[in-house]
């Protein structure tokens, strides 16, 4: 294996797929990072073998060939390298890089013990379920479901987002059972039988940061245990390619969240969605260890915090009601976080009673859905 | 009932041939005749909704638990103006004022409003003895110095306790006996003076029930003898009064009727915190046993934190070996809990991980402590997840049972031995 390349196409591609790199590396080659010249492009890869990232850039190929180097001190190397042409070919048990008037040798892992990427094409991919959609969609997506996933591993289903495609459609969902995040989208192409896979937030959240850097359509194959997603690059004339990010699923059954969303409610709130965020976040700050915020909804909306020996705040903004006067009291951290995911300018809050779920939706619009388990107070 | 008031009798005979420090207060020469304030408030739990809500203000205000089984626990004076009561069932009061405002108790408000006043009352002495949230006993003999005469300082504590939207009574007496009963026959927002040469002006036209330790049994009793007032009990001696309802009543009285109370103001910090522990008739050796009486520990603790309102955040166990070594550990948890469950399952977790080697055991303590008031809020999950609120309601209907059928009647399946019946 011998190359030359830039040094910035390089970087960006070493640093995108070592974000795959565990800390905690079950296998001691799981800590290097796959490298594979092709006739003209270079493939960087790591995995943990749960989540597999993948990207490629140009690069001028002298010689094909494969090498595994320990991930971090290479990605570490490339940073501190100089701008301009590096160079890079494998000698034996080790790689040497070039680049402006320095020379640098770093011992290799055994290729032969890294494991097959799943990102890579198998027999399985016949029947593998595809669709495609628009990466910015996805993007808006992502950052309105993935947070409500849960953190805590002891129900590991619940730390992923449940993914069902239909023909045409995506629904991602998530809930921490405290709260639920359920968004709709359009997609082109998919099954005519629903099909439900749960993955990992932690991956979702991957993707949704490689977005958020501007790209193009989005590829996801569906296959027999895992989902591979080709982020495509938005500009054809940049050395680096398409990102490839592989992801196995959650097993066990995710919850029948459909059921837990109410049909209907007699009360309804409509607010600006800034002013609610504003509000809950000056009152909450009053709301420390875990204390709610109060809200008193009625022609205007009151919200209230107390924490004894710390403080106690209320303010007054106004908002639209319909339905009875009632008090409904939540984590603000939980309700700031619904009210930011919501796309549109006002928002509405509907609710049973202090018991009962909230729904927090944008106005006018229903792809977005956030349901919200209140506190119950003292 | 009888035994209680026996017991306070006894109680009180102990003190008064004690040393009384409280009759000669002297502050560097200064005699201080009238040193005592009782300070009540008036309406509090009602007074402090309308702070909440002013729109309540000037309306009659009811507040209290508000199911079928609820009481009044506050009325404002409005709505005492309809007969509504203290300790009324909620039913009643609403047949009698069916206008009200109904509110439900809201503790954490009151505890919080019960500290602002704390704060007023230690501005002027730290000799503040509370006798409910609402309530106190203060000494200021120690500070005519500084603030003047007991009873500008009593208006001034009014005033102060104005400036938080509320108001209250306040009596000024030699005693405690005397102060508590000035407030009261001064109520609503009133200032009495019992000055110590008027004593007996004050207490004997008063009906004998007027006296504390006289309820409806003595003061029957003491009708049958032709004793209705006050100055009536002052006026017969002492040996014929202990004769008629016996000694320790007897002595009580006597000394009641002239105005005599020795008690002194004894500062009391609230509780900060709750527990139970025993000290066992021998060293316990059976890991078994000793995980059940952990168990007893936390339940009796989770009754007595329930039976005061209260939950808390942080659980401690102690544990003193027969080489009386002792230990103690703690937890602090992000939620507050209430439930024996809920501090077993810590307590066990304490003294697992202590895990000693081959333990004699000879005290377990269960305390807890970051109190607060109120049942523990509870963020609700939407998967119906946990059992957090079965125990919630399964505790509260073991306090049911044994606010029925007392404190045995029912307890953890693992602490019944065979046999019990």
């Amino acid at each position: 294996m011998k190359f030359r390349c830039e040094r910035d196409d390089i970087l960006e591609a070493v640093q995108f797929a070592s974000r795959a790199i565990s800390n905690r590396a079950t296998l001691p080659v799981l800590s290097g990072l796959k490298i594979e010249a092709g006739t003209d492009r270079i493939s960087v890869a790591s995995t943990d073998l749960e989540l597999t990232m993948q990207t490629v850039f140009k690069a001028a190929v002298d010689e094909p060939g494969t090498a595994i180097v320990p991930g971090r001190l290479f990605g570490e190397m490339v940073r501190s390298l100089g701008a301009g042409q590096v160079s890079l070919a494998r000698g034996e048990g080790e790689v040497e890089i070039g680049s402006g008037r320095g020379q640098f040798r770093v011992k290799t892992l055994a290729a032969d013990d890294y494991p097959a990427l799943a990102t890579e094409d198998s027999d399985e991919t016949v029947d593998a379920v595809t669709i495609e959609v628009d990466g910015s969609h996805l993007a808006t997506a992502l950052s309105q479901v993935v947070r409500a996933a849960s953190t805590d591993e002891s129900r590991q289903v619940l730390t992923g987002v449940l993914w069902e495609i239909e023909s045409g459609s995506l629904t991602l969902a998530a809930t921490d059972s405290y709260r639920l995040a359920v968004r709709n989208l359009r997609v082109d192409g998919g099954p005519a039988e629903l099909r439900k896979v749960v993955l990992p937030a932690r991956v979702l959240g991957e993707i949704a940061r490689y977005l958020q850097g501007g790209a193009g359509g989005v590829g996801c194959s569906v296959r027999e245990n895992l989902v591979v997603f080709t982020l495509r690059a938005g500009d054809d004339t940049k050395a680096n390619g398409d990102a490839v990010i592989g992801s196995r699923f959650i097993e066990g059954e995710f919850p029948n969240y459909r059921q837990l969303i109410p049909e209907t409610y007699p009360n309804a709130l409509t607010i600006e969605r800034e002013a609610l965020i504003d509000v809950v976040g000056r009152v909450g700050l009053l709301a420390q260890n875990n204390m709610p915020v109060k809200l008193h909804l009625g022609a205007e909306l009151e919200v209230s915090a107390h924490t004894p020996d710390v403080g106690e705040g209320q303010e007054v903004v106004d908002a639209e009601y319909q339905g009875e006067s009632l008090v409904i009291a939540f984590n603000p951290q939980f309700l700031l976080e619904g009210a930011s995911a919501v796309q549109t300018d006002r928002v509405v809050l509907e609710a049973g009673d202090g018991l009962k779920p909230a729904i927090l939706r944008g106005e006018g619009q229903d792809a977005f859905t956030y349901l919200l388990m209140p506190v119950r107070l003292s | 009932m009888l035994s209680t008031v026996l017991g306070r009798v006894a109680r009180k005979k102990r003190a008064m041939t004690s040393d009384a420090a409280a009759r000669d207060r002297n502050v560097k020469g200064m005699r201080i005749a009238e040193p005592i304030l009782h300070v009540d408030m008036d309406a509090f739990y009602a007074t402090v909704e309308t702070i909440k809500d002013p729109s309540l203000r000037g309306k009659p205000v009811i507040v209290g638990g508000q199911g079928t089984r609820g009481v009044v626990t506050s009325a404002s004076y409005e709505a005492r103006e309809f007969g509504v009561r203290s300790a009324m069932p909620i039913v009643t009061a609403r047949r009698l004022c069916p206008h009200g405002e109904f509110i439900s108790n809201d503790p954490a408000s009151y505890l919080e409003y019960s500290k602002k006043i704390r704060r007023v009352f230690t501005s002027f002495t730290p000799l503040v003895e509370p006798l409910s949230l609402d309530e106190a006993f203060l000494d200021v003999s120690g500070s005519v110095r500084i603030f003047g005469e007991p009873v500008d300082m009593g208006r001034r504590i009014k005033s102060g306790i104005e400036e938080l939207g509320l108001k209250c009574t306040v009596g000024v007496a030699p005693n405690k006996f005397l102060a508590k009963l000035a407030s009261t026959r001064a109520k609503p927002d009133g200032l009495l003076v019992v000055p110590a040469a008027g004593v007996e002006a004050f207490l004997h036209p008063l009906p004998v029930d007027a006296l504390w330790g006289v309820g409806e049994i003595t003061a029957e009793a003491l009708k049958r003898l032709g004793l209705r007032m006050v100055g009536d009990i002052a006026s017969i001696s002492r040996r014929t009064l202990e004769r008629a309802v016996g000694d320790a009543l007897g002595a009580h009285l006597h000394a009641l009727a002239h105005g005599r109370d020795d008690r002194a103001v004894v500062p009391d910090e609230p509780a900060k915190s709750v527990g139970s522990e025993e000290t066992f008739s021998y060293d316990l050796d059976d890991a078994g046993r000793i995980l059940r009486e952990i168990l007893r520990l936390s339940d009796r603790t989770a009754g007595r934190l329930r039976s005061h309102g209260l939950s808390a955040r942080t659980i401690t166990l102690k544990v003193r070996f027969s080489n009386f070594k002792t230990i103690t550990r703690s937890r602090t948890l992000p939620e507050e809990i209430d439930t024996a469950a809920e501090i077993y399952s810590v307590t066990r977790d304490l003294y697992e991980r202590l895990d000693p080697d081959r333990p004699r055991i000879r005290l377990l303590g269960v305390s807890v402590s970051g109190l607060e008031a109120g049942p523990p809020k509870r963020q609700l999950d939407l998967l119906g997840r946990g059992d957090r609120r079965c125990w919630d309601e399964a505790a509260r209907a073991v306090d049911d049972i044994r606010s029925r059928f007392g404190d045995e009647s029912v307890a953890p399946a693992s602490l019944f031995t065979p046999g019990d019946s």
